[in-house]
């Protein structure tokens, strides 16, 4: 008998012409994940007589079987959990150590590939196997040691009914179907039928069936508590707006290859209609949209009740999930708006702001701290910074403005250095001009005082330029005083700055409500 | 007490050599304008303003400085000799660059008066600004509001053009906007 490598001209082939294989799949691609783990087949998974079959790199690289080709008989031999599995190409039977068994689907050469029946190899091999009709996906549970159960062990006891928060999928908390003997379409990848979900969310109507979660719950006000139905999922522009008869919180993520966003509603029940219809408890609302391809939605998990909506996304796209609670709404922008934050170095060029103790120059600090910001600044994909200056040049306090207003940016931070030729004098003020900043100054002030550590001088108004003529929220912080020894020494270190620009970016975040 | 006033008188000789460059600088010191000063000068002498000996006049005014934590205008009283009127000017932006007292900061300390002009209403300065005077934004606040307060405190002065070596700039120091010319209206 020939071991595996006689497999691996099918491989090679598959090698070299991948792309000729994945232009021939006309259906929406089928995911793999193993224990989690997305598994990128070279040929994408196909479904054949409701059954998934997958490639037999798959069965011998992912799921660790051996497997033999014998060309003569057109026959794979899969080894692995103390079993030897015969199957032929295009024949419905398998013999398993000598017992046959019908296949759901018999294994194929497509595209030079042999394709071989998942689930049954894979519960042959002792892996839990369920398909998630929501994310079109087939999740495969490998125990850590091989399983010494028969694999036709008692269904009612996998997969775990714990979500998996690192995947849209949703491991039911019932087994798929699929286990059912009586099922040959043992992956149920025909879409769902209402047969395959029992009525669960009528039982989590009433709150009160809920008494086990009460305890790590008692600090969510009863409103939170309460099950809401969601009765419209629209999508308007780019906005997804998710509408329920009370407030919910959401939670939300996003997964990629393909991209998708999550978003978990707890608390709620898909209602007794949906967008005017009756809704199947595990469905799709039609769209069409230049990002998004499908939405998707089910009951996700029943302790407590959520609903989970998945948004599968042609490209990559930055959104934010927020929540109007006086509409009821959930709203997924998927065109988030960047915010715009001005980074202003004082001085610069000739004009080199305050001495410093160490006889240096303000305009190098405000810079330095200035550059650091930006470049913090720029990972927050919800932001985009801009510099009035990025070296030692000299703009104008009016050019400062000017940028700034131009731009229409949402913020404006000056970094600045304090003097007086007193040199007991130490700490940290922060000034704005127009009332409209105060809040800003507010959220910085108590960041960046927090960071240098230095006595706090407070938030104080005044009407310096550059805070005064701007039109956004504009603040101007006296980070410390360079004519004091210490403040000054630990104002020129690269730490203090580092520490300084991250409680401004920090500060700049939490006023725009960002994470 | 003698001592001080030699030193005063000294200082006010200075100033006479200083303002002259600025005289000199004046197309036309002795018109309109000057006569009406005259007025202006007399009504300065009711704060007690006393003529000495050498012709020169002598007048208390009020010089702002900060308090030692850069908080607020700190008002004291200085007084000042002058022969000519400008010169009272003059003698009192010298005021403002040393602090009568150590628990006060003269905002103006280091600034260099390179020179003072006078005419109908109009208070035109020139000043250096050496890197080491240079304040932060509230010094730089304080000290506009100091050389504003100092110099509108004599009626007759309806604006002030303060020049940075001899450039009508945006800003003394980078953070506050130096009107061109600072109006008493907006005081």
């Amino acid at each position: 008998m020939k071991r595996f490598f006689a497999v691996l001209p099918l491989l090679l082939l598959v090698l070299l012409f991948p792309s000729v294989v994945g232009a021939a799949k006309p259906v929406p691609p089928i995911t793999l994940y193993l224990n989690g783990q997305a598994l990128n087949p070279d040929v994408p998974p196909r479904i054949i007589n409701d059954s998934t079959v997958v490639p037999v790199r798959i069965i011998a690289e992912n799921l660790g079987a051996e497997v033999l080709w014998d060309e003569t008989a057109r026959k794979v031999t899969v080894s692995g959990n103390g079993l030897s599995m015969e199957l032929w190409i295009d024949k419905p039977n398998a013999v398993v150590n000598g017992k046959k068994f019908a296949l759901p689907a018999a294994p194929v050469i497509i595209d030079d590939v042999t394709m071989l029946p998942l689930r049954f190899i894979g519960e042959q091999l002792g892996l839990k196997v369920s398909w998630d009709q929501m994310s079109r996906s087939v999740l495969l549970y490998k125990a850590e040691k091989p399983a010494a159960d028969k694999p036709d062990e008692d269904p009612g006891s996998v997969p775990a009914d714990k979500p998996d928060e690192d995947r849209d999928s949703i491991p039911v908390d019932k087994p798929i179907e699929a286990d059912e003997p009586a099922l040959p379409a043992g992956d149920a990848l025909q879409p769902p039928s209402d047969d395959h979900h029992e009525e669960e969310p009528a039982d989590h109507s009433d709150p009160g069936a809920e008494p086990e979660n009460a305890p790590e719950e008692a600090g969510i006000p009863d409103d939170d508590m309460k099950i809401k139905a969601i009765d419209s999922v629209v999508m308007d522009g780019n906005l997804l707006i998710i509408h329920a008869d009370g407030n919910i919180k959401p939670s939300s993520f996003s997964l990629d290859n393909p991209d998708r966003i999550v978003i978990d509603l707890p608390h709620a029940i898909i209602g007794p209609t949906l967008n005017g219809e009756t809704p199947l408890q595990n469905g799709e609302i039609p769209v069409e949209h230049e990002i998004v391809q499908r939405i998707r939605y089910a009951v996700f998990s029943n302790e407590p009740s959520t609903v989970r909506i998945v948004v599968d996304l042609k490209k990559k796209a930055k959104y934010v999930v927020t929540r109007n609670e006086e509409a009821g709404q959930v709203i997924l922008d998927l065109n988030p708006r960047r915010y715009t934050v001005v980074v202003d170095a004082g001085h610069g060029g000739t004009d080199p702001g305050a001495p410093t103790y160490s006889h240096r120059h303000e305009k190098e600090f405000t810079l330095a701290v200035a550059l650091k910001v930006n470049r913090l600044l720029e990972k927050e994909p919800l932001i985009q910074p801009y510099l009035t200056r990025s070296d030692d040049t000299y703009i104008t306090l009016k050019g400062r403005v000017e940028a700034a207003n131009n731009m229409k940016a949402d913020l404006f931070i000056s970094i600045h250095g304090n003097t007086i030729d007193k040199p007991q004098v130490s700490g940290t003020e922060t000034y704005y001009s127009r009332s409209e900043s105060k809040a800003f100054a507010d959220v910085v002030h108590r960041h960046i005082t927090e960071a240098a550590g230095f006595p706090d001088r407070k938030v104080k108004q005044a009407d310096f330029y550059v805070i005064k003529h701007t039109t956004m929220p504009a603040v101007l912080a006296e980070i410390g005083f360079l004519s004091n020894k210490n403040d000054e020494a630990q104002m020129m270190t690269d730490s203090f700055q580092e520490k300084l620009a991250e409680a401004i970016v920090a500060a700049i975040k939490q006023y725009l409500q960002i994470n | 007490m003698q001592k001080v006033v030699r030193t005063l008188l000294v200082f006010c000789c200075i100033i006479m050599v200083v303002s002259a460059c600025g005289q000199a600088k004046n197309a036309s010191p002795d018109t309109g304008g000057a006569a009406a000063n005259g007025g202006d000068v007399n009504g300065a002498d009711n704060n007690g303003g006393q003529q000495d000996e050498a012709g020169s006049e002598q007048i208390a005014i009020k010089v702002y400085y900060t308090d030692d934590n850069l908080t607020d205008l700190i008002e004291k009283e200085a007084t000042v000799s002058f022969k000519e009127p400008v010169e009272k000017y003059e003698a009192a932006l010298q005021a403002l660059k040393s602090s009568p007292d150590g628990k006060l900061t003269a905002l103006w300390s280091g600034i260099d008066i390179r020179s003072v002009a006078f005419e109908n209403g109009a208070l035109t300065m020139d000043i250096h600004i050496p890197d080491e005077a240079r304040l932060g934004a509230p010094g730089e606040s304080l000290m506009l509001e100091a050389v504003r307060q100092t110099l509108f405190q004599f009626p007759e002065v309806q604006s002030i053009e303060i020049l940075v070596d001899g450039q009508k700039i945006e800003s003394l120091m980078g953070h506050v906007d130096l009107p061109h010319p600072m109006l008493r209206e907006t005081n």
